[in-house]
């Protein structure tokens, strides 16, 4: 009796589960999901162009802004009339402006470049729905399918000439139902309607076409990115032959201003500084080494009594 | 007691699935479609109605709507069945169509129903009486030429080119006159060349419009005493006109008959 309960219990639920299943899959189609990807996919490349457009707009203008700077202190590190130092100081700044002009780029190639692979992936979604939607794809398969209905239409068309010459004698003998004529008319009109629906001027689906558009895209959108790389590549390259000219030409400005603090000791005319330095001075104390080394063989040495103090008399035994 | 629950379980899970997978609008009209072929193929077979215009722009506007859904949406494409009149109807003749829906569906069944099985290897028979000797031929192929009186092979090789070409009345009569063999009488040794000829004459009797003398050829041939087992066709021909479905027809050609 239990047993028989328990699969009594297992068909309902089982019939509970596929009723479930089949109300589910009635509610929302396949094609509806499609569809809705396709239009979530559109507004994110939307989005992404649109940012793109936004980022370089506001990089040109910064870039434009730096390099006017960049102008001005170049020429003023230039200027014969302003000392070493100030023209050094301006070509610094110059510098500044220069390299903030390749950051500035370096980032926004980069930054663009990822929102270009963020519409790329997005394109790629929607080719894949389209791959998969029912009305529009373009697999083996579907294709087949399309190509069948294609040998059916010709053939479908030929008899349908030949049945409406039928239908028309029929007619005017008054052989033909009212209520057949009007249903002949309307299937010949929808299939008409349908035909033109999904044809196309080269003879290809429509699923074609759009996946075609959605690749040409997709090249496009790939090349923009393969230039932003491109782009970020050259401003990398120069962004760094700028830091090493900045750490060349300040290690030279260094080295300038050692050497011009040499000139106090050591100048041009005397590199070793020898005027200042006079190593000829130095003989007086060799001199004087070897005076002091006479007076101590002259005079013998004299060991006095108390020479050796003990220990006990430098210590407390107290505190031992 | 657990065995009849299982049974119960699995039937209502067979109908409540079946439901859901044939609730398309394609189902509906493929089914419509059946019947009004089905319709047509039993008032020809059980009333001998030829099937009026009116009847014929019905299923014609079924293969309309279906194909016009099909283009819409090619998934539905692969569930639409065989148009039987875009694709075998030669509508020289309203009467010819009821035949043509027949021999459409047994193709589509897999059944070449108009495709003799005579074979490529040569028919004996034995001529003379006094000195008897064995005479060999093979199936001649299909020619346009009008045969001459008493020319047997020539009746058989005009008949298929009639039969191919749509003329079925003159494909029965000279499928019929190929039958009997001039040098004798007692026929061919084995029979077959004599019963393949009857089934082509019954079925172009068929297609022709006159399930009657389809009927009566196929029992002819039946009182033949042939040495090979029944061709396909002529076992699809006899459960058509008499509703006797021989085991050895396959599922989908049992699937494609009409029966009472």
């Amino acid at each position: 009796m239990n047993t028989n309960t328990l699969i009594q219990k297992t068909s309902c639920l089982l019939l509970a589960l596929l009723l479930t299943i089949s109300s589910e899959g009635k509610q929302a189609s396949m094609s509806q999901g499609k569809h809705k990807i396709i239009v979530q996919r559109a507004a994110n490349i939307k989005e992404n162009l649109a940012e793109v457009k936004q980022a370089t707009e506001a990089a040109t203008q910064k870039v434009e802004s730096l390099s006017e700077q960049e102008d001005q202190e170049f020429l003023r590190s230039e200027n014969p009339d302003l000392s070493q130092k100030e023209r050094l100081n301006h070509l610094a700044v110059s510098l500044n402006h220069r390299a903030d002009v390749y950051l500035e780029v370096k980032n926004l190639a980069v930054s663009n470049g990822d929102r270009l692979a963020r519409v790329e992936n997005d394109l790629a979604d929607i080719d894949r729905a389209l791959a998969k939607s029912p009305y529009l794809a373009n697999d083996p398969k579907t294709l087949d399918a399309v190509n069948q209905v294609r040998t059916n239409l010709a053939r479908s068309i030929e008899v349908d000439a030949k049945l409406s010459m039928l239908a028309g004698k029929a007619s005017m003998n008054g052989q033909l139902s009212q209520e057949t004529a009007r249903i002949y008319r309307l299937s010949q009109g929808q299939l008409a309607s349908a035909i033109k629906a999904t044809s196309s001027k080269d003879g290809k689906s429509r699923g074609e076409a759009f996946r075609k558009q959605v690749e040409e895209l997709r090249h496009s959108v790939r090349s923009r990115r393969t230039r932003m790389a491109m782009i970020a590549k050259v401003t990398d390259r120069s962004l760094r032959e700028i830091e090493v000219f900045a750490a060349t030409q300040g290690t030279r400005v260094i080295f300038d201003e050692i050497d011009r603090s040499l000139d106090g000791i050591a100048p041009d005319d005397d590199p070793l500084g020898l005027k200042l330095l006079r190593p000829e001075a130095n003989d007086r104390y060799w001199n004087w080494s070897q005076n002091e080394d006479q007076y101590r063989t002259d005079s013998p040495r004299v060991i006095q009594a108390r020479a050796f103090t003990p220990i006990n008399e430098r210590i407390n035994p107290n505190e031992l | 007691m657990k065995i009849k629950y299982i049974i119960i379980n699995l039937l209502v899970l067979t109908i409540n699935f079946s439901t859901f997978a044939d609730s398309g609008i394609m189902a509906e009209n493929a089914r419509d479609y059946e019947k009004a072929v089905d319709e047509v193929i039993s008032n020809y077979i059980h009333k001998t109605e030829v099937p009026t215009i009116d009847k014929v722009l019905r299923i014609q506007a079924s293969e309309n709507d279906m194909l016009a859904l099909a283009r819409l949406d090619p998934t539905l494409a692969r569930t639409m069945p065989h148009l039987l009149l875009a694709n075998h109807a030669r509508l020289k003749d309203l009467r010819h169509l009821p035949g043509e829906l027949i021999v459409a569906r047994a193709k589509v069944a897999g059944i070449d129903v108009l495709a003799d099985e005579i074979g490529p290897s040569s028919m004996e028979y034995s001529k003379g009486r006094i000195f008897p000797r064995t005479k060999r031929f093979n199936q001649p192929s299909p020619t346009s030429t009008f045969p001459g009186v008493g020319d047997w092979s020539g009746h058989h090789a005009y008949a298929r080119y009639c039969l191919a070409n749509g003329e079925y009345e003159e494909a029965a009569e000279h499928f019929f006159k190929a039958v009997e063999i001039k040098d004798c009488r007692a026929g061919t040794k084995r029979k077959l060349w004599e019963f393949e000829n009857l089934i082509s004459s019954a079925w172009s009797h068929l297609l022709n419009g006159s399930p009657q003398s389809a009927k009566e050829y196929l029992q002819q041939s039946q009182g033949l005493n042939v040495q090979a087992a029944p061709s396909s066709r002529a076992r699809y021909l006899e459960a058509i006109l008499t509703g006797r479905v021989h085991p050895s027809l396959n599922i989908s050609a049992k699937n494609s008959l009409v029966l009472r």
